[in-house]
């Protein structure tokens, strides 16, 4: 009988997941390059956790896991502190956001470029489906820092966008 | 903004991200197999003594010499 290899189980396992590793990288990095790196990282990290994985959780959410634990450690051992522009602060870009995107995939971009990376991370969850439980659970905070932290972003979302600004 | 309705633009995102690079499994056996870690520690220790080197040019040229 032929016998699969752990290193064949995780490449099938990777390639059908794959979405999830570019989708991050996407999220967190603008250059090609960082992100090829990142995503390279992050296949990396996920083969060293993955002796240790038993299946209790779904595998997207031990990928999510890992993915943006990596993507967020990247970005803070790579970059300085990023000087992130408070858009609902001012009035003036707020009442013309309509102006500065173009619609569909970059209109996620754009959004996700307001929020500092670790609120970048709990946005992409939400957008993933995930429960508040389970993003404390994948972000190590604490269920009440979920619920806090995401109606902070929905209000600060609320400011720079109207629905005529997304609405198709 | 209701979040929700970022959703459906999230699915674009995701289909947009997949379809710019697609990985065969040959890809991700070269990733665990390569030196990608040690490139990363290049990539760190680069950055590390860029930095420094900055700080003691600045240091230097502040002290007048």
């Amino acid at each position: 009988m032929k016998q699969t290899l752990p290193s064949q189980t995780f490449t099938a396992l990777i390639k059908a997941h794959q979405g999830i590793i570019h989708s991050i990288c996407k999220a967190y990095f603008a250059h090609h390059e960082d992100r090829q790196d990142a995503s390279q990282e992050i296949v990396l990290q996920l083969w060293k956790a993955y002796p240790h994985f038993r299946g209790e959780a779904k595998v997207s959410t031990w990928i999510y896991r890992v993915a943006l634990n990596t993507a967020l450690n990247l970005v803070k051992a790579h970059k300085p502190p990023t000087f992130w522009y408070d858009w609902a602060e001012d009035e003036d870009l707020a009442d013309n956001a309509s102006a500065v995107f173009v619609e569909g995939s970059d209109f996620v971009q754009f959004v996700l470029n307001q929020l500092n990376p670790p609120d970048k991370a709990l946005l992409i969850l939400h957008l993933e489906g995930y429960e508040y439980a389970e993003i404390a659970q994948i972000l190590t905070l604490t269920l009440t820092n979920v619920s806090t932290k995401l109606s902070r972003i929905k209000s600060k979302l609320k400011k720079i966008f109207k629905p005529q600004d997304y609405e198709p | 903004m209701n979040l929700d309705d970022l959703k459906p633009f999230w699915e674009a995102y995701k289909q947009e991200a997949q379809t710019e690079k697609i990985w065969q499994e040959a890809d991700i056996q070269l990733i665990i197999q390569s030196n990608a870690s040690q490139k990363m520690f290049i990539s760190q220790l680069r950055y590390w003594l860029m930095n420094t080197s900055m700080y003691l040019l600045l240091i230097l040229c502040t002290n007048g010499c």
